[in-house]
Order: C-alpha cells, then sequence, then structure tokens
C-alpha cells in the first residue's frame, strides 16, 4: 500500500504542452476548477453535471500526459471519505426525519459525492502536471518564506522515501511473524505500533543526517537566496491565462443568472 | 603551507564521558591525498566533521586544540563559510540530495549562498561535464543508482569550488563497481584540479595505492602517518581491525611461507607484485 501511495506522489516528466505550460497559469486553472465545482451546488442536476464536466476535463488534460490512471487511483483512494459523506448525509436525513430511501437523498447525495471528487480532482489538473521545481518555483513567486517552500519541496522528495522504508519495516516484521492481516482491529493496531517505533527512530536518524548535509550546502547561508529555477511567461501561457478567465467569468456570469 | 593543520584537537562529545578525539595533530599539504582508516569508533568521523566545522557547531561538547584550514580558523567560523572552502561528502546518499531533478540539486548550494544565476548556469554546466551527469541533468535523484547519487552528491559539493573535499565513508552503501567507480572520479578530479583530498575509507583495495598519504587512528589518537607502502611494509594492519589490501597480504603470507626478506616497497598493486617479482628483488 505504502509503494502505491508513493507512486502517487512522484511526479513523471513528459512532452506536453501542458507541461509546458507556466505553472502559475495551472494553478489558476485548478482554482478555476475548483471554485466552478463550489459554486454551482444547486439545483442538483446542475451541479452534477459541472462536476461530471469538471471531472472529464482534468481526465483529457491528465490523459494527454498518460496520468488519466493515477488520477482514478486518487479517486479511490477518497473511498473512504465518500463512504463518511454518504454516512454524514444519511445521519443527517435520519435527525430530520427523513427517510434516506428515497431518491431524494439519491440526488442530493450523488451531488454532492460528485462535487467533492471534482473539487479534490480538481488541484490534480496542477499537481500531476508540475514538476516540484517548477511547484517550489510557484510557492516562491507567491512570496512564500523559503522555509515553508522548502518544507514543501523536501516531502515530495523524501515522503516516496518514507513510505518505502516503512514497507520494509512491515515486510521484515511479517516476517517475523506478525500478523497484520489479522481480522481483530485491536491485534492489528498493535502490530502497527510495534512497526511504528522503528519506523520513528529511522526518521530521526535520518533527520539528523539530513541537517547535517544541509550545514554543509550552506543552507540559510545568506537572506537573499538565489534560485536556478526562474518562472517566465510566453506568449501561449497568456493566451491560456486568457481563455481560461474569460471561459471562468462566462460561468460565474451563467450563475448569476440562473 | 599545509591547506589543514590540526594541532592538539581533544572532543568529546556532550554526555559522553570518552574523548573521540583524544590530542591529534594533523597537517595536509595543498594538492595532497589522504586516506584516513581506522575501526568504527575510532574517531575518524569526528575528525573529518571538526575540519569542516561540524565539531563544535554542530555536534556539541567538550572541545580544545585548534583547526585552520585554508587560513580560516574553524571553531571560530560558521560553518557555511568553511563549506565554501571546503566541501564535505558523507555516507548515505539518500540523505544528501534534497532537490527534485539533478541540476536543481548541484545549484542547490549555490542558491543557498545567493550566487547569481548567471553564475549559477556555468558552474552547473562545468560540474555536470566534470562528473558526466549531462545526460542525466533532468533526472529526478530518486531514480538514480546508488553510484550516481552518490556522484550527484559529490557533484553539488563540487560546485561550491571547494579547495578541500572531505569525504566520510562515501562508498559504504555503494556496491563494489560503483565503489570503484567513485573513488577513481575522485582521486582522477582532485589530482587533474588540483584540490586537496581527505577521505575515511573502509575499502582499502582501492584507494591505498592512490593516495599519497595514509592516517590510521585508533582509539582517537593517531597510530600512524605516512605512505601507505610503509604502513604494510611490518603487517598488514589487522592489530588495527583493518582488513588489509589483498596485495600487501598475499605478499607478506608469500615472503613468510618461502622465508624471504621482505622488500623496503611494499607492492599495492596487482601491478606492482608482478613487476617486483619479475625484477628477483623480493
Amino acid at each position: 500500500m505504502a509503494a502505491n501511495i508513493a507512486d502517487l506522489l512522484r511526479y513523471r516528466e513528459v512532452e506536453s504542452p501542458l507541461i509546458r505550460l507556466d505553472p502559475r497559469v495551472k494553478l489558476l486553472i485548478a482554482i478555476y476548477l475548483f471554485s466552478t465545482t463550489l459554486i454551482f451546488d444547486r439545483p442538483f442536476w446542475l451541479s452534477i453535471l459541472v462536476s461530471t464536466a469538471v471531472l472529464f476535463t482534468v481526465w483529457l488534460t491528465l490523459l494527454s500526459i498518460g496520468a488519466s490512471r493515477r488520477l482514478l487511483r486518487t479517486i479511490r483512494a477518497l473511498s473512504f471519505f465518500l463512504a463518511f459523506v454518504v454516512l454524514l448525509n444519511a445521519l443527517g436525513f435520519v435527525s430530520q426525519g427523513l427517510n434516506p430511501l428515497t431518491p431524494e437523498f439519491v440526488a442530493i447525495t450523488s451531488s454532492q459525492l460528485m462535487r467533492f471528487i471534482a473539487a479534490i480532482v480538481s488541484f490534480s489538473f496542477f499537481l500531476l502536471t508540475v514538476s516540484p521545481e517548477a511547484f517550489a518555483a510557484t510557492l516562491r513567486s507567491l512570496k512564500l518564506p523559503y522555509d515553508y517552500v522548502f518544507a514543501m519541496t523536501a516531502a515530495i522528495r523524501f515522503a516516496p522515501l518514507f513510505l518505502e522504508e516503512i514497507q520494509e519495516v512491515i515486510d521484515s516484521q511479517r516476517l517475523r511473524g506478525v500478523d497484520y492481516s489479522t481480522r481483530n482491529p485491536i491485534k492489528r493496531f498493535r502490530n502497527y505500533v510495534r512497526a511504528f517505533v522503528p519506523v520513528v527512530i529511522n526518521a530521526l536518524k535520518r533527520s539528523f543526517e539530513m541537517a547535517e548535509a544541509l550545514e554543509v550546502k550552506c543552507y540559510g547561508a545568506v537572506r537573499d537566496r538565489t534560485s536556478f529555477y526562474v518562472l517566465r511567461a510566453k506568449g501561449s501561457d497568456v493566451g491560456v491565462l486568457v481563455a481560461s478567465t474569460a471561459a471562468f467569468a462566462t460561468l460565474v456570469t451563467l450563475r448569476l443568472l440562473l | 603551507m599545509p591547506v589543514i593543520e590540526v594541532k592538539g584537537l581533544r572532543f568529546r562529545y556532550e554526555g559522553s564521558e570518552s574523548w573521540s578525539i583524544d590530542g591529534v595533530d594533523f597537517e595536509v599539504s595543498e594538492g595532497e591525498l589522504v586516506l584516513v582508516v581506522g575501526p568504527t569508533g575510532s574517531g575518524k568521523s569526528t575528525l573529518l566533521r571538526a575540519i569542516v566545522g561540524l565539531v563544535p557547531h554542530f555536534y556539541k561538547g567538550e572541545y580544545h586544540g585548534s583547526v585552520r584550514v585554508c587560513g580560516i580558523d574553524v571553531p571560530n567560523t560558521p560553518v557555511h563559510v568553511v563549506a565554501t572552502k571546503v566541501g564535505m561528502v558523507f555516507q548515505n546518499p539518500e540523505t544528501q540530495l534534497f532537490s527534485t531533478t539533478v541540476e536543481a540539486e548541484i545549484a542547490f548550494p549555490l542558491e543557498n549562498l545567493g550566487i547569481p544565476r548567471s553564475e549559477m548556469v556555468v558552474r552547473v554546466e562545468e560540474v555536470l561535464r566534470a562528473t558526466g551527469m549531462t545526460e542525466l541533468r533532468k533526472k529526478n535523484p530518486a531514480e538514480l543508482s546508488g553510484g550516481q547519487k552518490q556522484r550527484l552528491a559529490i557533484a553539488s559539493i563540487l560546485a561550491m569550488r571547494p579547495e578541500v573535499l572531505v569525504l566520510d565513508e562515501p562508498t559504504s552503501m555503494l556496491d563494489p563497481i560503483s565503489a570503484s567507480e567513485i573513488l577513481e572520479f575522485v582521486v582522477r578530479y582532485c589530482r587533474s584540479e588540483r584540490k586537496t583530498l581527505v577521505v575515511s575509507e573502509h575499502r582499502l583495495d582501492l584507494l591505498v595505492p592512490l593516495v599519497d598519504r595514509m592516517t590510521v587512528i585508533k582509539d582517537g589518537r593517531i597510530s600512524f602517518d605516512g605512505p601507505p607502502h610503509e604502513f604494510f611494509l611490518h603487517g598488514t594492519g589487522e592489530e588495527f581491525r583493518i582488513k588489509p589490501p589483498r596485495v600487501p597480504e598475499i605478499y607478506h603470507r608469500v615472503a613468510a611461507a618461502v622465508g624471504l626478506e621482505r622488500s623496503v616497497r611494499v607492492p599495492l598493486t596487482a601491478g606492482q607484485l608482478v613487476e617486483l617479482v619479475s625484477s628477483g628483488d623480493p
């Protein structure tokens, strides 16, 4: 499981106009897509229609860079939260003395589920198409302090390693007879705690080594840090920006008129 | 004039009762290649960290003596200032790489030093060429092999153009082929650029024939300091828990078996051994 999550976090460079698009424009498009799912909240058929359109747009764009499967896996990873939304809705219906087994419940819940998925997935448009370096450059262009930017890029760099290490610990304990597939939740929890200790010790050791390496790489030496990657918007970036802003403005106007 | 001058260095880590380094005097001249050996816990890593200033700035403890590198008074200078003169590379390449492309990793210390972008581009190109990583520039370090990762860790340090290179067991996590490639590259680079190298290493077979000097540390003190062939003249270093290189070991075993008087210059490579045997003067 840890390896699957690690794979989701790994950015893969491919040659595509979408990849070449300025990351700031991609961030803005992701915000437009997210906002669209939020503002079209009713009637339920329209919200389902808009959310499906957003999902389809993201899927098509990711298909163009061969990342559509990762999108499906992201949705699958959300299944726990989706089940939670259904449960909350059902409880809400029951608490108001309404029967959840009605077409109305199905319509409202479907609309909420679709909006939830579309809202989360809209950021995949940015996260799955932007290299961590471009991601960092985008955050820096937003004037975020470098310490936070570094923490985020280091997390992207080290998360797969950390997850692989968890998998190694779990595998080595499995070989020593620890049962992680037991149906007893308490036993299962205790077994995971057993894996947690070596993982934390390794993480602490690793963070100490990283701190040492950062020292000799002069981290924090000067206040005015320079950047190797500099974002430069091209004519095509401006074109996409204008077109997407116009499309979003049209959708907002439509929403206000409906 | 020595580039590294360590005088009367004593250091013990906070909370420790024993001295990790106990009265060490150590000098290295410009362009010299020095191999530091000794068993685990002998104080090798502490000495190397004292040269770059991690001891006493990063590792706190009781510190006596003086360390000067390239004229810098190390204990009274911040690590990032010393690091521009002395580049240090550690054992584990995974914890030394912070960026998500090879070129960004090489540029990382330069960004930290506030080097202008135009200068950075020049240095990144220069280091990519010198380390043979030009083709890998856009690769994610996570996708590199262990040897390539360590080469990248070295490359990013070389971008700072240090005068001294300090490597702490740089091949301990690598396979034999990668280890040999890394060490050969480092030695070749230091020789051609006239850089000073201090390296601690357990794989003596690879380095002993390539360095100028060998410094053996035991219990925080220097037990031997001189040319490698002198060290192997009277034995193979087993008393220091050092795994001897194969050639001097074979030489001593053969010499003992046939009762030959030992040569003043102990062979360190297979070629030297063949030469010695062919000359008929063992």
